[in-house]
């Protein structure tokens, strides 16, 4: 990561895969839930496709 | 044939939400914004037959809550525990004290003197009663339940999406399915890198937006009762959930760059962070 860009990842994005050990789907209450899913997430190229963004609101 | 990819940019909770969806069409998107807009009519505190405003002038009362906002109320006390205190929806003083008190569409002046207030931990004045469905806010507290309302509504309104979709609440983002290339929904975050993902969400809190004045902002600091100095700008979280993902960003945002760290990393969640303007812009360096 450059410094410039100021990003810090937990280490484990160095896999490209990261099971997210806690939480679930919340279905009929906003309170997330406690059951485990491992969603993919991948750290993007700089020249990657965006097709929606988070931000400050 | 490829799904067709449908989109819906419309403006709702005070900021700009964007609905995507392969394969289900415009008529779920139209739903989900309706969705979208009957939340808003119900929790927003600006509107005085609101819900939430009912609520908050209800003196002490128990006063019977829909489905909707009885959910929310609990949600607001899961994140005032999951946060230690740093995520108080009891914040609206504050919040009004700083300035904050009307739509920030239509301007607002900082006060010459800002006072601290000091604010209540939440679950000493809201109290829920599941039995009879009922809420009471002790008197002289309010709340606010923006960020709250955004990432719990991202979380719920994703199934109205289908499997394949994108439900962004002014920011606040939960995402599921491949998207349109396959390996992910692409997904911006606040230092302008980005993530590929199928399932989860993707949440961005800070001081560089709804600022008026000379220095308020909407971040306000539970601790101090006052507009949050940090030396953070922006946050963004990787989580599995929005309302999850809503409270760990603030949370960093109000610890700082490195307790604020501490706390992501000892979370596990993947993050970004920019610094403050005039924090000395340096770098927060490589994870462990």
């Amino acid at each position: 990561m450059s410094s410039n860009a100021t990003l810090r990842w937990a280490s484990m994005l160095g896999t490209l895969v990261l099971a997210l050990g806690f939480g679930g789907v919340v279905a009929t209450s906003p309170k997330p839930a406690q059951a485990p899913l491992h969603p993919a997430v991948r750290l993007l190229p700089n020249d990657a496709t965006i097709q929606s963004k988070s931000y400050v609101s | 044939m490829s799904p067709e990819l449908a989109s819906r940019h419309f403006a709702a909770l005070g900021s700009t939400c964007e609905l995507l969806s392969l394969g289900t069409g415009q008529a779920a998107l139209e739903r989900c914004e309706a969705q979208v807009r009957e939340a808003e009519a119900r929790f927003t505190r600006f509107l005085p037959d609101s819900e939430l405003a009912r609520l908050n002038a209800g003196d002490g009362r128990y006063l019977p809550v829909s489905a909707e906002m009885f959910a929310m109320l609990e949600a607001a006390l899961w994140a005032f525990a999951e946060s230690d205190g740093l995520v108080n929806a009891a914040v609206l003083p504050a919040v009004l004290s700083a300035g904050y008190d009307r739509p920030f569409r239509l301007g607002l002046s900082q006060p010459a003197d800002p006072v601290a207030i000091q604010l209540p931990p939440l679950p000493t004045v809201l109290l829920l009663d599941a039995a009879t469905r009922s809420a009471a806010l002790a008197p002289g507290a309010a709340l606010d339940l923006g960020g709250i309302a955004k990432g719990a509504l991202a979380d719920l309104l994703i199934d109205e999406l289908g499997d394949n979709a994108v439900c962004n609440l002014g920011g606040d983002l939960r995402v599921r399915g491949s998207g349109p290339e396959g390996d992910g929904w692409h997904i911006g975050l606040c230092d302008g890198s980005a993530v590929a993902l199928t399932q989860g969400a993707v949440c961005t809190s800070g001081t560089t937006r709804r600022r008026w004045g000379q220095s308020a902002h909407h971040l306000i600091d539970p601790r101090s009762g006052l507009p949050a100095k940090t030396d953070l700008g922006e946050v963004s979280v990787v989580t599995d959930s929005a309302l999850r993902g809503e409270v760990y960003a603030k949370c960093a945002m109000l610890l700082g760059a490195d307790a604020g760290v501490a706390f992501l990393e000892a979370k596990g969640v993947p993050f970004a962070a920019v610094p403050a303007v005039g924090s000395g812009n340096r770098a927060l360096g490589a994870a462990a």
